[in-house]
Protein backbone atom coordinates (compact mmCIF):
# COMPACT_ATOMS: atom_id res chain seq x y z
CA UNK A 1 0.00 0.00 0.00
CA UNK A 2 1.37 3.48 -0.81
CA UNK A 3 1.98 5.56 2.22
CA UNK A 4 -0.22 8.66 2.24
CA UNK A 5 2.54 10.81 3.20
CA UNK A 6 6.31 11.00 2.07
CA UNK A 7 9.40 12.68 1.89
CA UNK A 8 10.86 14.01 -1.77
CA UNK A 9 13.82 15.63 -2.47
CA UNK A 10 13.34 17.66 -5.72
CA UNK A 11 16.54 19.74 -7.88
CA UNK A 12 15.09 23.15 -9.45
CA UNK A 13 17.40 24.67 -11.85
CA UNK A 14 16.34 27.94 -11.51
CA UNK A 15 15.63 30.38 -14.48
CA UNK A 16 15.79 34.22 -13.76
CA UNK A 17 12.82 35.35 -12.47
CA UNK A 18 10.08 34.41 -9.70
CA UNK A 19 10.60 31.28 -8.35
CA UNK A 20 7.11 30.74 -6.84
CA UNK A 21 5.74 30.28 -10.37
CA UNK A 22 8.92 27.68 -11.28
CA UNK A 23 8.49 25.58 -8.23
CA UNK A 24 5.19 25.23 -8.54
CA UNK A 25 5.30 24.23 -11.88
CA UNK A 26 7.98 21.72 -10.61
CA UNK A 27 6.08 20.42 -7.74
CA UNK A 28 3.15 19.54 -10.43
CA UNK A 29 5.38 18.33 -13.08
CA UNK A 30 6.35 15.50 -10.54
CA UNK A 31 3.37 14.74 -8.12
CA UNK A 32 0.82 14.51 -10.92
CA UNK A 33 -2.53 14.98 -10.27
CA UNK A 34 -3.39 12.74 -7.53
CA UNK A 35 -0.46 14.23 -4.99
CA UNK A 36 0.17 17.57 -3.94
CA UNK A 37 3.08 19.05 -1.14
CA UNK A 38 1.48 19.73 1.78
CA UNK A 39 4.55 21.08 2.80
CA UNK A 40 8.07 22.01 0.99
CA UNK A 41 10.52 24.75 1.48
CA UNK A 42 14.03 25.36 -0.70
CA UNK A 43 16.59 23.62 1.69
CA UNK A 44 19.61 24.23 -0.15
CA UNK A 45 21.84 25.46 -3.00
CA UNK A 46 24.27 23.37 -5.12
CA UNK A 47 25.58 25.79 -7.76
CA UNK A 48 25.52 29.78 -6.25
CA UNK A 49 29.47 30.40 -7.78
CA UNK A 50 28.97 28.56 -11.50
CA UNK A 51 28.17 29.71 -14.46
CA UNK A 52 24.60 28.61 -15.50
CA UNK A 53 21.16 28.09 -13.57
CA UNK A 54 21.03 28.28 -10.16
CA UNK A 55 20.56 24.93 -8.75
CA UNK A 56 18.52 24.62 -5.59
CA UNK A 57 17.30 21.85 -3.52
CA UNK A 58 13.67 21.47 -2.44
CA UNK A 59 12.28 19.63 0.94
CA UNK A 60 8.62 18.37 0.24
CA UNK A 61 6.35 16.53 2.58
CA UNK A 62 3.50 14.73 -0.12
CA UNK A 63 0.31 13.84 0.09
CA UNK A 64 -0.65 11.20 -1.67
CA UNK A 65 -3.55 9.41 -1.50
CA UNK A 66 -6.60 10.95 -2.37
CA UNK A 67 -8.61 12.44 0.64
CA UNK B 1 2.56 59.68 27.07
CA UNK B 2 2.80 57.97 23.77
CA UNK B 3 3.25 54.46 22.42
CA UNK B 4 5.20 52.93 19.57
CA UNK B 5 2.82 53.72 16.95
CA UNK B 6 -0.14 55.37 18.31
CA UNK B 7 -2.32 57.28 16.15
CA UNK B 8 -1.22 55.57 13.05
CA UNK B 9 -2.83 52.75 11.59
CA UNK B 10 -1.40 49.34 12.16
CA UNK B 11 1.17 47.87 9.07
CA UNK B 12 0.01 44.30 9.29
CA UNK B 13 3.14 42.36 9.16
CA UNK B 14 3.87 38.78 9.04
CA UNK B 15 6.61 36.90 11.32
CA UNK B 16 7.87 33.82 10.16
CA UNK B 17 10.50 31.47 11.88
CA UNK B 18 10.41 28.36 10.03
CA UNK B 19 9.49 24.62 11.79
CA UNK B 20 12.61 22.07 12.59
CA UNK B 21 15.14 24.20 10.97
CA UNK B 22 17.40 24.75 14.14
CA UNK B 23 16.68 28.71 14.41
CA UNK B 24 18.84 30.18 17.14
CA UNK B 25 15.95 32.07 17.91
CA UNK B 26 12.40 30.30 17.80
CA UNK B 27 13.84 26.62 17.50
CA UNK B 28 13.03 26.02 20.69
CA UNK B 29 10.25 25.95 22.98
CA UNK B 30 8.45 29.58 22.03
CA UNK B 31 11.56 31.56 22.58
CA UNK B 32 10.18 33.71 19.58
CA UNK B 33 7.75 34.96 21.75
CA UNK B 34 9.61 38.23 22.76
CA UNK B 35 10.22 38.85 19.26
CA UNK B 36 6.71 38.52 18.34
CA UNK B 37 5.62 40.81 21.01
CA UNK B 38 7.93 43.55 20.14
CA UNK B 39 6.90 42.93 16.41
CA UNK B 40 3.45 43.27 17.50
CA UNK B 41 3.81 46.70 19.18
CA UNK B 42 5.76 47.89 16.51
CA UNK B 43 3.30 47.10 13.53
CA UNK B 44 0.05 46.70 15.53
CA UNK B 45 -0.87 43.85 14.00
CA UNK B 46 1.23 40.91 13.51
CA UNK B 47 0.20 37.57 11.57
CA UNK B 48 2.61 34.79 13.23
CA UNK B 49 2.20 30.81 13.46
CA UNK B 50 2.18 28.61 15.95
CA UNK B 51 5.77 27.64 16.26
CA UNK B 52 6.76 31.28 17.39
CA UNK B 53 3.85 31.45 19.66
CA UNK B 54 3.47 28.13 21.99
CA UNK B 55 5.34 27.71 24.91
CA UNK B 56 3.70 24.81 26.23
CA UNK B 57 2.38 26.05 29.27
CA UNK B 58 3.04 29.48 28.46
CA UNK B 59 1.74 31.72 26.50
CA UNK B 60 0.76 35.52 25.76
CA UNK B 61 -2.11 36.82 24.86
CA UNK B 62 -2.49 39.73 22.48
CA UNK B 63 -4.94 41.21 20.72
CA UNK B 64 -2.08 42.50 18.12
CA UNK B 65 -0.87 38.93 17.91
CA UNK B 66 -2.44 36.74 15.47
CA UNK B 67 -2.55 33.34 15.87
CA UNK B 68 -2.36 31.54 12.20
CA UNK B 69 -1.31 27.53 11.69
CA UNK B 70 1.13 27.35 8.95
CA UNK B 71 -0.78 25.98 5.92
CA UNK B 72 -3.28 28.74 6.25
CA UNK B 73 -0.50 30.77 6.64
CA UNK B 74 1.33 29.81 3.43
CA UNK B 75 -2.25 29.93 1.88
CA UNK B 76 -2.82 33.57 2.81
CA UNK B 77 0.85 34.56 1.59
CA UNK B 78 -0.11 33.11 -1.93
CA UNK B 79 -3.63 34.86 -1.39
CA UNK B 80 -5.95 32.13 -1.53
CA UNK B 81 -7.49 32.78 2.02
CA UNK B 82 -8.04 35.61 3.88
CA UNK B 83 -8.08 35.80 7.84
CA UNK B 84 -11.06 37.39 10.03
CA UNK B 85 -10.76 38.45 12.96
CA UNK B 86 -13.26 37.31 15.33
CA UNK B 87 -13.66 37.79 19.37
CA UNK B 88 -13.73 33.70 20.21
CA UNK B 89 -13.77 30.44 18.56
CA UNK B 90 -14.97 27.37 20.11
CA UNK B 91 -11.28 25.19 20.07
CA UNK B 92 -12.77 21.16 19.60
CA UNK B 93 -9.85 19.05 21.16
CA UNK B 94 -8.91 15.99 18.90
CA UNK B 95 -6.99 13.35 20.73
CA UNK B 96 -4.94 10.48 19.13
CA UNK B 97 -6.46 7.22 20.78
CA UNK B 98 -2.56 6.19 20.96
CA UNK B 99 -2.80 8.65 23.99
CA UNK B 100 -2.47 5.89 27.06
CA UNK B 101 -4.02 7.15 30.82
CA UNK B 102 -2.77 9.26 32.62
CA UNK B 103 -1.66 11.20 30.10
CA UNK B 104 -5.07 11.66 28.47
CA UNK B 105 -6.43 12.51 31.58
CA UNK B 106 -3.44 15.20 31.97
CA UNK B 107 -4.37 16.80 28.31
CA UNK B 108 -8.59 16.59 29.51
CA UNK B 109 -7.28 18.73 32.68
CA UNK B 110 -6.08 20.90 30.38
CA UNK B 111 -9.16 21.65 28.57
CA UNK B 112 -11.49 21.49 31.57
CA UNK B 113 -8.94 23.90 33.35
CA UNK B 114 -8.69 26.25 30.56
CA UNK B 115 -12.64 26.43 30.62
CA UNK B 116 -12.81 27.02 34.34
CA UNK B 117 -9.84 29.80 34.63
CA UNK B 118 -9.68 31.37 31.45
CA UNK B 119 -13.65 30.95 30.66
CA UNK B 120 -12.65 29.85 27.36
CA UNK B 121 -15.21 27.37 24.97
CA UNK B 122 -13.97 23.96 24.60
CA UNK B 123 -14.80 20.85 23.09
CA UNK B 124 -16.19 18.70 21.90
CA UNK B 125 -13.22 16.04 23.08
CA UNK B 126 -13.01 13.67 20.23
CA UNK B 127 -10.72 10.67 20.29
CA UNK B 128 -9.83 9.13 16.93
CA UNK B 129 -10.60 5.77 15.94
CA UNK B 130 -7.28 4.17 15.90
CA UNK B 131 -3.82 5.24 16.75
CA UNK B 132 -2.27 7.88 14.28
CA UNK B 133 0.95 6.24 14.33
CA UNK B 134 3.56 8.95 14.35
CA UNK B 135 7.17 8.57 13.00
CA UNK B 136 9.79 11.11 13.09
CA UNK B 137 12.36 11.82 10.25
CA UNK B 138 15.20 13.94 8.94
CA UNK B 139 15.84 15.56 5.36
CA UNK B 140 19.51 15.32 3.97
CA UNK B 141 19.57 19.45 4.98
CA UNK B 142 18.80 18.04 8.80
CA UNK B 143 15.47 19.30 8.91
CA UNK B 144 12.78 17.38 11.07
CA UNK B 145 9.68 16.04 9.11
CA UNK B 146 7.31 13.06 10.31
CA UNK B 147 4.71 11.21 9.09
CA UNK B 148 1.48 9.70 10.64
CA UNK B 149 -0.11 6.13 9.27
CA UNK B 150 -3.73 6.77 10.09
CA UNK B 151 -4.63 9.61 7.98
CA UNK B 152 -7.96 9.11 7.35
CA UNK B 153 -8.80 8.66 11.02
CA UNK B 154 -7.30 12.11 11.79
CA UNK B 155 -9.47 13.56 9.75
CA UNK B 156 -12.82 11.84 10.50
CA UNK B 157 -12.04 13.26 13.94
CA UNK B 158 -11.16 16.59 12.48
CA UNK B 159 -14.37 16.08 10.74
CA UNK B 160 -16.67 15.30 14.10
CA UNK B 161 -15.13 17.96 16.32
CA UNK B 162 -16.53 20.25 13.74
CA UNK B 163 -19.59 18.58 13.37
CA UNK B 164 -19.75 19.02 17.20
CA UNK B 165 -19.82 22.62 17.33
CA UNK B 166 -15.87 22.89 17.53
CA UNK B 167 -14.97 26.33 14.86
CA UNK B 168 -11.07 25.30 15.81
CA UNK B 169 -9.46 21.73 16.38
CA UNK B 170 -6.43 21.79 18.89
CA UNK B 171 -4.89 18.17 17.64
CA UNK B 172 -2.93 16.39 20.06
CA UNK B 173 -1.02 12.88 18.93
CA UNK B 174 1.34 10.35 20.47
CA UNK B 175 4.65 11.10 19.59
CA UNK B 176 7.64 8.48 19.78
CA UNK B 177 9.19 8.83 23.43
CA UNK B 178 12.98 9.75 22.74
CA UNK B 179 13.51 7.82 19.32
CA UNK B 180 17.20 9.65 19.16
CA UNK B 181 18.37 10.25 22.44
CA UNK B 182 21.09 12.21 21.28
CA UNK B 183 19.62 14.66 19.21
CA UNK B 184 17.09 15.07 22.69
CA UNK B 185 20.06 15.76 24.70
CA UNK B 186 20.89 18.56 22.40
CA UNK B 187 17.89 19.97 22.05
CA UNK B 188 17.45 20.32 25.42
CA UNK B 189 21.14 21.95 25.81
CA UNK B 190 20.02 24.85 23.06
CA UNK B 191 22.03 22.83 20.66
CA UNK B 192 20.21 21.67 17.15
CA UNK B 193 17.05 20.92 15.48
CA UNK B 194 13.72 20.25 17.25
CA UNK B 195 12.73 16.84 16.32
CA UNK B 196 9.44 16.94 16.55
CA UNK B 197 8.46 20.32 15.05
CA UNK B 198 8.27 19.05 11.34
CA UNK B 199 5.88 15.99 11.97
CA UNK B 200 3.69 18.79 14.09
CA UNK B 201 3.71 21.02 11.14
CA UNK B 202 2.75 17.79 8.88
CA UNK B 203 -0.44 16.49 11.40
CA UNK B 204 -1.37 20.63 11.85
CA UNK B 205 -1.04 21.27 8.19
CA UNK B 206 -3.15 17.81 7.42
CA UNK B 207 -6.18 18.85 9.48
CA UNK B 208 -6.08 22.81 8.56
CA UNK B 209 -6.06 21.94 4.68
CA UNK B 210 -9.08 19.32 5.24
CA UNK B 211 -11.18 21.62 7.76
CA UNK B 212 -10.40 25.04 6.95
CA UNK B 213 -10.74 26.19 9.58
CA UNK B 214 -7.85 27.16 12.59
CA UNK B 215 -5.91 24.20 13.61
CA UNK B 216 -3.16 23.26 15.62
CA UNK B 217 -1.28 20.71 17.47
CA UNK B 218 0.32 19.61 20.53
CA UNK B 219 2.53 16.31 20.94
CA UNK B 220 2.32 14.23 24.08
CA UNK B 221 4.99 12.65 25.72
CA UNK B 222 5.91 11.24 28.82
CA UNK B 223 7.64 13.67 30.95
CA UNK B 224 11.50 13.76 30.82
CA UNK B 225 14.01 13.21 33.98
CA UNK B 226 14.58 17.01 35.82
CA UNK B 227 17.92 18.20 34.57
CA UNK B 228 19.10 21.63 35.85
CA UNK B 229 21.28 22.23 32.41
CA UNK B 230 18.15 22.17 30.09
CA UNK B 231 18.72 25.33 28.30
CA UNK B 232 16.10 28.29 28.94
CA UNK B 233 14.86 28.78 25.17
CA UNK B 234 13.54 24.95 25.82
CA UNK B 235 12.73 24.76 29.16
CA UNK B 236 8.88 25.77 28.89
CA UNK B 237 8.35 22.46 27.57
CA UNK B 238 9.54 20.94 31.12
CA UNK B 239 7.23 22.86 32.73
CA UNK B 240 4.08 20.96 32.67
CA UNK B 241 2.51 17.80 31.69
CA UNK B 242 1.27 18.62 28.80
CA UNK B 243 2.30 21.19 26.18
CA UNK B 244 -1.36 21.74 25.18
CA UNK B 245 -2.43 24.82 27.10
CA UNK B 246 -1.05 27.32 24.83
CA UNK B 247 -2.51 25.52 21.89
CA UNK B 248 -6.24 26.56 23.39
CA UNK B 249 -5.01 30.11 24.38
CA UNK B 250 -3.93 30.85 20.86
CA UNK B 251 -6.81 29.21 18.75
CA UNK B 252 -9.22 30.73 21.46
CA UNK B 253 -9.01 34.13 18.81
CA UNK B 254 -7.55 33.11 15.76
CA UNK B 255 -8.90 34.44 12.76
CA UNK B 256 -11.62 32.65 10.62
CA UNK B 257 -10.25 31.49 7.44
CA UNK B 258 -11.74 32.57 4.64
CA UNK B 259 -11.55 31.41 0.88
CA UNK B 260 -11.10 34.45 -1.18
CA UNK B 261 -13.27 33.34 -4.01
CA UNK B 262 -15.77 33.06 -1.69
CA UNK B 263 -15.17 36.32 -0.23
CA UNK B 264 -15.63 39.18 -2.66
CA UNK B 265 -16.54 41.48 -0.22
CA UNK B 266 -16.65 39.26 3.24
CA UNK B 267 -20.03 39.56 4.11
CA UNK B 268 -19.19 43.09 5.81
CA UNK B 269 -17.03 41.26 8.00
CA UNK B 270 -13.19 42.62 8.83
CA UNK B 271 -10.56 40.84 6.12
CA UNK B 272 -6.81 41.07 5.83
CA UNK B 273 -5.23 40.01 2.83
CA UNK B 274 -1.66 39.22 1.62
CA UNK B 275 -1.84 42.27 -0.70
CA UNK B 276 -2.51 44.59 2.61
CA UNK B 277 0.73 43.49 4.27
CA UNK B 278 3.21 45.95 4.75
CA UNK B 279 6.62 43.69 5.88
CA UNK B 280 7.61 40.26 6.63
CA UNK B 281 10.63 39.36 8.55
CA UNK B 282 12.23 36.20 8.51
CA UNK B 283 15.60 34.74 9.53
CA UNK B 284 17.44 35.43 6.55
CA UNK B 285 18.56 31.97 6.26
CA UNK B 286 15.29 30.64 6.00
CA UNK B 287 13.58 32.57 2.76
CA UNK B 288 13.12 29.69 0.51
CA UNK B 289 9.37 28.68 1.91
CA UNK B 290 6.03 29.12 0.13
CA UNK B 291 4.84 32.37 1.97
CA UNK B 292 7.61 34.19 2.46
CA UNK B 293 8.67 33.98 -1.52
CA UNK B 294 4.78 34.80 -1.70
CA UNK B 295 5.40 38.08 -0.22
CA UNK B 296 8.77 38.85 -1.50
CA UNK B 297 7.49 38.38 -5.34
CA UNK B 298 4.74 40.19 -4.71
CA UNK B 299 6.85 43.27 -3.52
CA UNK B 300 6.39 43.16 0.07
CA UNK B 301 9.35 44.51 1.99
CA UNK B 302 11.18 41.57 3.21
CA UNK B 303 13.37 41.97 6.35
CA UNK B 304 16.02 39.32 6.63
CA UNK B 305 17.33 38.77 10.57
CA UNK B 306 21.15 37.82 10.06
CA UNK B 307 21.12 37.26 14.23
CA UNK B 308 18.54 34.33 13.84
CA UNK B 309 20.93 31.72 12.12
CA UNK B 310 19.31 28.22 11.37
CA UNK B 311 21.16 25.10 9.51
CA UNK B 312 19.81 26.49 6.09
CA UNK B 313 21.94 29.07 4.21
CA UNK B 314 19.06 29.92 1.68
CA UNK B 315 19.00 33.46 1.57
CA UNK B 316 18.46 36.53 -0.90
CA UNK B 317 21.53 36.43 -2.28
CA UNK B 318 20.60 32.64 -3.44
CA UNK B 319 17.31 33.49 -4.28
CA UNK B 320 17.55 36.55 -5.56
CA UNK B 321 15.30 38.64 -3.54
CA UNK B 322 15.94 41.93 -2.30
CA UNK B 323 16.25 41.59 1.49
CA UNK B 324 16.18 44.12 4.14
CA UNK B 325 18.96 43.14 6.94
CA UNK B 326 18.44 43.29 10.64
CA UNK B 327 21.27 42.41 12.98
CA UNK B 328 18.44 41.56 15.72
CA UNK B 329 14.82 41.05 15.97
CA UNK B 330 14.97 44.47 17.80
CA UNK B 331 16.51 46.09 14.72
CA UNK B 332 13.64 44.26 12.69
CA UNK B 333 11.07 45.86 15.09
CA UNK B 334 12.67 49.50 14.46
CA UNK B 335 12.26 48.62 10.56
CA UNK B 336 8.84 47.74 10.82
CA UNK B 337 7.74 51.07 12.88
CA UNK B 338 10.21 53.13 10.37
CA UNK B 339 7.81 51.28 7.53
CA UNK B 340 4.35 52.05 9.39
CA UNK B 341 5.77 55.39 9.72
CA UNK B 342 6.59 56.06 6.50
CA UNK B 343 9.87 57.01 6.99
CA UNK B 344 12.31 55.76 3.74
CA UNK B 345 14.82 53.09 4.94
CA UNK B 346 17.65 54.45 3.10
CA UNK B 347 17.37 57.80 5.14
CA UNK B 348 21.45 58.25 6.73
CA UNK B 349 19.84 58.54 10.07
CA UNK B 350 18.25 55.13 10.32
CA UNK B 351 21.62 53.13 8.64
CA UNK B 352 24.31 55.59 10.43
CA UNK B 353 26.96 53.44 10.65
CA UNK B 354 28.40 51.73 13.87
CA UNK B 355 30.43 53.67 16.41
CA UNK B 356 34.14 52.38 16.11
Amino acid sequence: MTPPLEHLELVLDAAPGPLLPQVRRLLAERLGPDAEALRWAITGLSSASTPGPTRLTLEAVVLRSPL
Amino acid sequence: MSTAGEGLPPLPTLMVVPTGVGCRVGGFAGDALPAARLLAGASGCLITHPNVLNAAALYWSDPRLHYVEGWALNRFAAGDLALAPVRRQRVGLVLDAAVEEPLRLRHLQVAQACGASLGLPIGPVVTTEKPLGVTLARGSSGASWGTIQAVDALLRAGERAVAGGATAVAVVARFPDDPDPGALEAYRHGEGVDGLAGAEAVISHLLSRHLGVPCAHAPALAPLPPDPRVDARAVAEELGHTFLPCVLVGLSRAPDLVPVPLAPNGGGRVLWRADQLGAVVAPAGALGGEAVLACAERGTPLIGVTGNPCLLQVDGAALGLPVIAASSYAEAAGLVLALREGLALETPALRAAPLA
